[in-house]
Formats: C-alpha cells, structure tokens, sequence
C-alpha cells in the first residue's frame, strides 16, 4: 500500500519535470551503449560491429523512451498537457482565425443554450399541474375606455362565476401580497415575504396537494374564520428545518398569529417562487372588498374546465353571466 | 515486459511478469551499487544466456523499483570514468526482496510439486 502511494506522488511529480527524466533517460541509455559496445570489443569485436550489437542487445530506444514516459508520470495527463501546449502554440500563430473560431463556438453554444432553455420551459417541462390542458386563466374586459381584455377580477365577479358557471369544475383567485413575517416567538428575526390571499379551492383547482398537511377549508375561507395559513417548501426547511412539528407551529403575518395547517411540495411555484406564505383568500381581504364589482384585486382567477368543455363554451358562459349582472 | 525476440532461438525462455523487479532486487542486495548495464550484465551471466531479456527493460524496471522506493538512485562514474547511474537497495526494498522470495519460493514449489504428478495408471 504504502509503496502503491510512493508510486502515485513519483508518477505525478514526474509530469512536472518530464524533460529532466528524458534526459537522464538519454544519458543512462547511451552510458550503457558504450559499456557493452566496450565490453564487446574486450571479447575481441571490431568498434562498428561491437555498436551495432550494443544497440540491438538494448531494443529500441524511441519505444523505451514512450514506455519510460508511460511508467514514470500519469500517461493521460501526459498527453493532455502536450496537446493543451500545441492548442495555445497553434491559438498564438494564428490570433486572426482562432478569434473567428472561437466566437463562431461561442455564438454556437449560446444559441444551443438558448434553444434548449424555451425547449425546456414549454416543451420538455409542461405545466406542473394536474391536466394542465384544462385550466384556464379568467379576466374581466374594459366595455369602456382602453378596452383592455385583460383585466383583473374584481371579488364580486369572481364569486358569481363561482356560483353560476356550469362548464367549470371549480373558479379559485389569489390575491397577491406581501407580509411581515414573524415566528410566534419573539427570538425568529422578522422577514418580508411574498404572500397570497387564495381561495380554499385554489390548490385543489391547480391539482396540487401539499406534501404536509392540508389546504384551506371553505369554513376557513371566511371573514372572521380560524387563522390558518400554508407555507411553501423553502419557507419550511428555512424556518421550521424541514420538521413535521411546523404543523403545531404558527407564523405571525403582519403582527397576526396564524397556525400552519399545510406545506407546499418544493416545485410549486405559482404565481411565482417568491410567494412563500399563502392564508384564506376571505380572510385576507376586507368584508367591503369583498363585496365590491369595481375593485379589481384579485390578481389571478383561474378556472378547471368540466372535462369534455371547450374554452369557447366556457367564454360563452362567463360573457353571459357578466352581462345579467 | 515485451522482450522483442521473434529471432532468438526457441530454447530461450520469456520472463514471468513481475519476475525482473525481484532478479533486480536481489542482483542488487548481492552485488551492492550498480549501473543499469551491471545489472543487465549480471543478470545475463547468472542466466548464462537462457533467459531472454531485452536490456532496456531494466531501465522500466529500474524506474518502478524507484517509484516504490525500494531502490536508490545516484549519479557517479562507471569503472572507466564515464558518468553513470548507481543503483542500490533500500531498507524497504529489502523487506520487499524477503516477501518477494518466500512468495517466489512458495510458487515454485506448488508448481513443481504439480509437475510431479503421476497420471492414472
């Protein structure tokens, strides 16, 4: 063992001084030429013959000398450090052509690179969602001025379509936030986060269930229902260190104290990874808000399509039940 | 080791894989200091002529022997004042030559107890 180690630190440290070991090599080899081309013409043969013989007794000496290199240093790092030297020779020669090679790789790469992160992000990794094809994003649109189509909910809205719309399987809203979070102690720093008020179904809509816990329930998503609230993966490991006892634990957001009741799987990320904390949508916003068909805070609606449902029927639906209101 | 000898004569015999570092040793241990061609040289009289060894795997040889630290190397003139490398053995080359020749003998003797034996009469 301990002579398979002295082997290693000599092979290694061989690389570094090759030359030197190539020319003791040379000197040691043409030492012994002479000595037995000497010894040969004691035994009485003519100095060229005696050379001759000499030089065919030892073998061939370029073949001893690649041998001598593979035995004594690391043959691959070896060869890749002649070819690293011939690379920057060749670079140095020619700076015009290898500047025009190596952009036209780094143009290349970064294309390829490119290419693959859309290919990835819409292709290869769909939506992380149960049967992403039948969710749907919904929006109120401006009947007067710019026309927008796109606008925000506002709750009232929301909660008709709930109620009335029959090509859904469910409506669910966030409302997006931000919170000062504390822990229920007063040693846990105080953070601002990103948070979302979200209806009880929201979770269940997306098809999403969390690895701990439970979501909302639709008592909870009430005014004035019990303080619950579900937090996301990286805020648990953060916070809570990944343990199960983060369910008897409560979060204080914005002073008030709220228990944790669930936590999210780690590749949840909508609306955005950022969004770390998530209570009742109903607790989050105001009994006046939530009455109102002008505010428009909500900012996601999303609906899951019956199965079987088109997205033109659903439009037809909404339409029309925005315009008896 | 390749010793090239496609035209020796046949009564030669290759040497066993790892047998050179021990021939080395020992020449070694016996003679005291060496260069590369004493080596050869004794290794050659010793056999007188039945072994086929290509000189230039000494050298190999000698190089690995180095790396374990089982010999020694030094630069100093050859008997006629040319510069030459001396060889010599450690003290873990000596352990190693003690291991090496109890296993040497242990081989040899299972193999020669094995070609001693009768076939079914």
């Amino acid at each position: 063992m301990l002579s398979f180690l002295n082997r290693l630190i000599a092979r290694i440290g061989a690389v570094f001084r090759s030359s030197d070991f190539d020319r003791e090599l040379d000197a040691e080899l043409s030492a012994h030429l002479k000595l037995r081309a000497e010894d040969l013409i004691r035994q009485g043969m003519q100095p060229d013959e005696a050379e001759h013989i000499a030089r065919i007794q030892l073998g061939g000496i370029a073949q001893l000398r690649e041998a001598h290199r593979e035995i004594r240093g690391v043959p691959f790092v070896d060869t890749v450090l002649r070819d690293l030297r011939y690379a920057l020779r060749q670079i140095r020669s020619r700076p015009g052509f290898s500047a025009l090679a190596i952009t036209i790789l780094a143009l290349g790469i970064g294309a390829n690179t490119a290419i693959f992160s859309v290919v990835n992000g819409v292709v290869l990794r769909p939506l992380p969602f149960e049967h992403p094809e039948r969710l749907v994003a919904l929006f109120e649109a401006n009947v007067i001025g710019d026309n927008n189509p796109y606008n925000t909910v506002a709750p009232a809205n929301f909660f008709d379509w709930q109620k009335q719309a029959t090509t859904f399987d469910q409506i669910a809203a966030i409302s997006f936030t931000t919170f000062n979070l504390s822990g229920s102690s007063k040693e846990l720093s105080t953070e601002r986060v990103d948070g979302c008020g979200a209806s009880a179904n929201f979770f269940g809509t997306l098809g999403v269930a969390p690895v701990l816990g439970r979501s909302f329930s639709g008592d909870e998503d009430r005014p004035g229902g019990t303080p619950v609230a579900i937090i996301s993966y990286g805020l648990w490991k953060r916070r809570f260190g990944g343990s199960d006892d983060a369910l008897l634990q409560h979060v204080r957001l914005d002073g008030k104290l709220f228990s944790i009741v669930g936590v999210l799987p780690a590749n949840f990320g909508y609306p955005s990874r950022t969004v770390q904390v998530w209570i009742p949508l109903e607790q989050h916003l105001a009994p006046v808000v939530l009455e109102a068909h002008d505010n428009h805070v909500l900012s996601s609606t999303i609906g899951r399509l019956k199965s079987g449902r088109t997205v033109e029927q659903a439009r037809a639906e909404v339409d029309s039940i925005v315009k008896r209101l | 080791m390749h010793p090239r000898g496609e035209h020796a004569p046949q009564n030669k015999s290759e040497i066993l894989q790892g047998t050179l570092d021990l021939m080395v040793l020992k020449t070694l241990e016996a003679m005291g200091p060496l260069h590369g061609y004493g080596i050869a040289r004794r290794i050659e009289q010793i056999s007188q002529e039945a072994l086929r060894v290509n000189q230039g795997t000494i050298y190999l040889c000698l190089v690995r022997l180095l790396q374990k630290k089982w010999i020694k190397a030094e630069w100093g003139a050859s008997e006629n004042n040319r510069k030459a490398r001396f060889y010599s053995i450690s003290k873990a080359g000596r352990k190693q030559l003690i291991a090496e020749t109890e296993n040497w003998e242990r081989v040899s003797g299972v193999i020669g107890r094995l070609l001693l034996m009768d076939g079914p009469r």
